[in-house]
């Protein structure tokens, strides 16, 4: 049965492991550039004080940026990797057997159907979730320093863990939509399918927990626009509550400052009229918890979609 | 002795259409069974049925005395050849050979190489670029060389030339005479299955009609000529399976038994053909209890 | 060893067919006592026909004390058909095919000499008979 998986997935496992390791290999590279370039920014700022510039810190600078902004649309493209796993490896497994009537020489060996199935899905259930580790660990090394993952849509899905649970939900999607029995229907709604589900989880995943709410003064609080995924944690809303406790938006906080310097209220202004900020968000410790939760919603229906397979392979096939 | 097959009320149904339906059958082991019907008549339901790759509407089915399930031990005791002879088209014949040992305990592989070598057959080209004749030999010997006690053919001489009709009909035939297993082989072309097959079922409007060992319904069926007025006289309990009438002389194809006949009639034996076509052109003589002894 | 061929449109069943051309073969002398005949195998593989069939005509040949079964040796030629010797077969051979080529030198056709032939057997036989 080993030998047999690999034989007929060979190619598809082949394609699949190479695009990961030009995909990682670029951001390793990448990486490595934005490393070695901010190490000469550290030099820059701590060694030459107060002197304007040098061209190769300003080189330095602008390269650190370049890379960043690059390698975080190429991880962004990464989000489109499990699609393939999905549509190559999950989408033929049963419906080319249907397709091709070649179900009617493999269940008729000596393995049974719950074997095949359990022996398939596992090895390829198994290299996904390894491909995915990978991704995983790389694009959360090569993005520190650059951006937080947690708030950030585009890199949530592809740092850490999170990757390996993807990937094999993924295969088991395709799996099951070949129960469509046409191969190329099966890739088809895979391919469809799988983003609708990863946008469903983008609206879903603010909620896995209730946000956190903190009041804070001037000496606290997030200064200037705030991006969501900020280093204290995933932001959701900014605003201001005045000594009454009703809550002004930051630009009619702006007004209540009168601060011709900022578009957004100071701490000055906020020790001055009594302001307090107040932050909706959910805090960076809660991160393994979120990334936890949608493993488990993930592995949960990948379980769920095997057990469906399974039901229909061993008695409801044809 | 167990049958090979036995199957009571047999049914299966597509939505709302009955492939098979009503199919009670005991087929004996160590023969070359035939399994003739029209197009669309049951049989490939019947053949998937035994091979376990369909669950039945109704009814029950047993192998060799055991219900079918999807155990290892059950699935070893049987090989199945489909009618387009399905193989993995990328794969190439070694391959073929080398998932068929993977897959199962049983399997003789010396039996096997032997046996392809023998046969000429190319051992790296991919079974998609084989021709009919040659798939269809390789999909016997990975069916062979599992060492069935029950091999299901269905149809598979459709769709080749003579000369591979023959060769894959001797290399069946063979492996009959060397390793003894019941083979069902399913065909609507009754000339294939002269010779070869000692058993026959015919099933029609999936219904089981005739089941019996074939010299003995050579010798009791019987076809009759004789004037149309004489169809009158013929002994009330004779079993009739088809009668036609033409001009002034009427023919009967009838199980004639111990029956005494006027001599009126001339009677004549029957050829396999003629007695398969009378009763497939007669859908109704399935009602007809069909010798259906086990021996 | 003998090679077993088949005429489907003959109206012989199978197993007679085998049977006959045994004998036909011992009559020529093409087989003699001690030879081996091919077993069920190997006459199922070049001809394509069910092996008990095979098996029923080596029967039949046994009932007759024409062969004998060794277990796992093979089936074997236990007597000859026809009393002549090889050289007197092979004299009244010779002497029939100048018969016959005289006859096709009279102008006579195949089914012609046929029906002489067995005109002429059919006479010899109800002498021999009378």
């Amino acid at each position: 049965m080993l030998w047999l998986t690999w034989r007929q997935h060979r190619w598809q496992l082949i394609g699949v492991a190479v695009v990961v390791a030009v995909y990682c290999g670029y951001l390793v590279y990448a990486g490595l550039q934005a490393h070695q370039a901010s190490q000469v920014l550290d030099a820059c700022s701590s060694g030459s004080g107060a002197g304007l510039p040098s061209p190769s810190c300003e080189s330095a600078s602008s390269t650190v940026n370049d890379v960043h902004s690059s390698m975080i649309n190429v991880v962004t493209f990464g989000n489109l990797l499990p699609l393939a796993v999905g549509m190559f490896w999950g989408a033929p497994l049963i419906s080319r057997e249907l397709e091709q009537g070649t179900y009617r020489l493999t269940f008729t060996q000596t393995v049974s159907r719950r074997r095949w199935l359990a022996v398939k899905l596992g090895i390829l259930s198994g290299a996904a979730a390894l491909l995915g580790t990978v991704t995983g660990a790389v694009v959360s090394w090569s993005q520190q320093g650059a951006n937080e993952p947690f708030g950030d849509d585009r890199l949530f899905s592809q740092a850490g863990a999170v990757p390996a649970a993807t990937w094999v939900f993924a295969l088991l999607t395709g799996a099951t939509l070949g129960l469509l029995r046409r191969t190329t229907a099966a890739i088809a709604v895979t391919l469809v399918a799988l983003p609708l589900v990863f946008a469903g989880l983008l609206f879903l995943r603010p909620h896995y927990l209730p946000p956190a709410e903190r009041l804070v003064g001037g000496s606290a609080m997030i200064q200037g626009e705030a991006p969501s995924n900020d280093p204290r944690g995933w932001l959701f809303s900014v605003s201001y509550l005045d000594r009454t406790g009703r809550e002004l938006s930051p630009s009619a906080a702006g007004t209540v400052c009168a601060d011709p310097a900022n578009t957004f209220p100071s701490p000055q202004c906020l020790d001055r009229t009594g302001l307090r900020q107040r932050i909706v968000y959910h805090p960076t410790d809660r991160y393994p918890w979120f990334q936890l939760i949608e493993m488990g919603i993930l592995l949960t229906a990948a379980g769920a979609m095997a057990l469906v397979i399974r039901w229909r392979v061993s008695r409801h096939l044809v | 002795m167990t049958p090979a097959i036995e199957s009571r009320d047999l049914g299966r149904r597509y939505r709302r259409t009955w492939a098979l339906r009503g199919c009670t059958l005991a087929l004996p082991e160590g023969r070359v069974i035939a399994l003739v019907g029209p197009n669309g008549a049951g049989k490939s339901t019947l053949l998937n049925l035994a091979a376990g790759l369909l669950q039945p509407s109704e009814g029950t089915l047993r192998i060799f005395g055991e219900p079918l399930d999807d155990r290892p031990a059950a699935l070893a005791r049987i090989s199945y050849m489909a009618q387009e002879t399905a193989l993995y088209p990328t794969f190439t014949v070694a391959e073929l050979l080398t998932f068929g040992r993977r897959l199962n305990p049983g399997w003789d592989d010396r039996w096997a190489r032997e046996r392809l070598s023998r046969l000429r057959l190319p051992s790296d080209v991919p079974a998609g670029r084989l021709s009919g004749g040659q798939r269809a030999q390789v999909a016997l010997v990975l069916a062979l060389a599992k060492r069935p006690r029950l091999l299901l053919l269905d149809e598979p001489l459709a769709s080749l030339d003579p000369v591979a009709r023959h060769d894959v009909m001797a290399l069946l035939m063979e492996s009959v005479a060397e390793a003894g297993m019941t083979v069902v082989l399913s065909s609507h072309i009754i000339s294939d299955l002269v010779d070869t097959c000692d058993w026959l079922v015919t099933i029609n409007q999936g219904r089981v009609q005739v089941s019996g060992d074939i010299d003995e319904l050579l010798a009791t069926h019987r076809l009759l000529t004789g004037p149309r007025e004489a169809l009158d006289s013929l002994p009330p309990r004779l079993p009739v399976v088809a009668h036609t009438v033409n001009g002034r002389q009427a023919s009967v194809l009838a199980r004639i038994g111990a029956h005494r006949l006027a001599p009126v009639w001339t009677v004549n034996e029957v050829s396999l053909d003629e007695l398969v076509l009378c009763y497939l052109r007669q859908p109704a003589s399935s009602a007809l209890p069909g010798p259906t002894s086990v021996r | 060893m003998i090679d077993f061929r088949l005429d489907a449109r003959s109206g012989v069943s199978t197993y007679l067919q085998l049977v006959q051309q045994v004998k036909h073969a011992l009559r020529l002398g093409l087989l003699q006592p001690g030879d081996r005949l091919p077993t069920a195998a190997e006459v199922v593989a070049a001809l394509a026909i069910n092996p008990n069939t095979v098996l029923k005509a080596y029967r039949e040949l046994e009932r007759e004390g024409l062969v004998s079964g060794r277990p796992g040796l093979g089936t074997f030629i236990e007597r000859s058909l026809g009393q002549s010797s090889p050289a007197d077969q092979a004299r009244l051979r010779r002497q029939l095919a100048g018969w016959m080529r005289s006859a096709y030198g009279a102008g006579l056709a195949r089914e012609d000499i046929e029906a002489l032939f067995a005109a002429a057997l059919r006479d010899t036989a109800r002498e021999g008979a009378a």
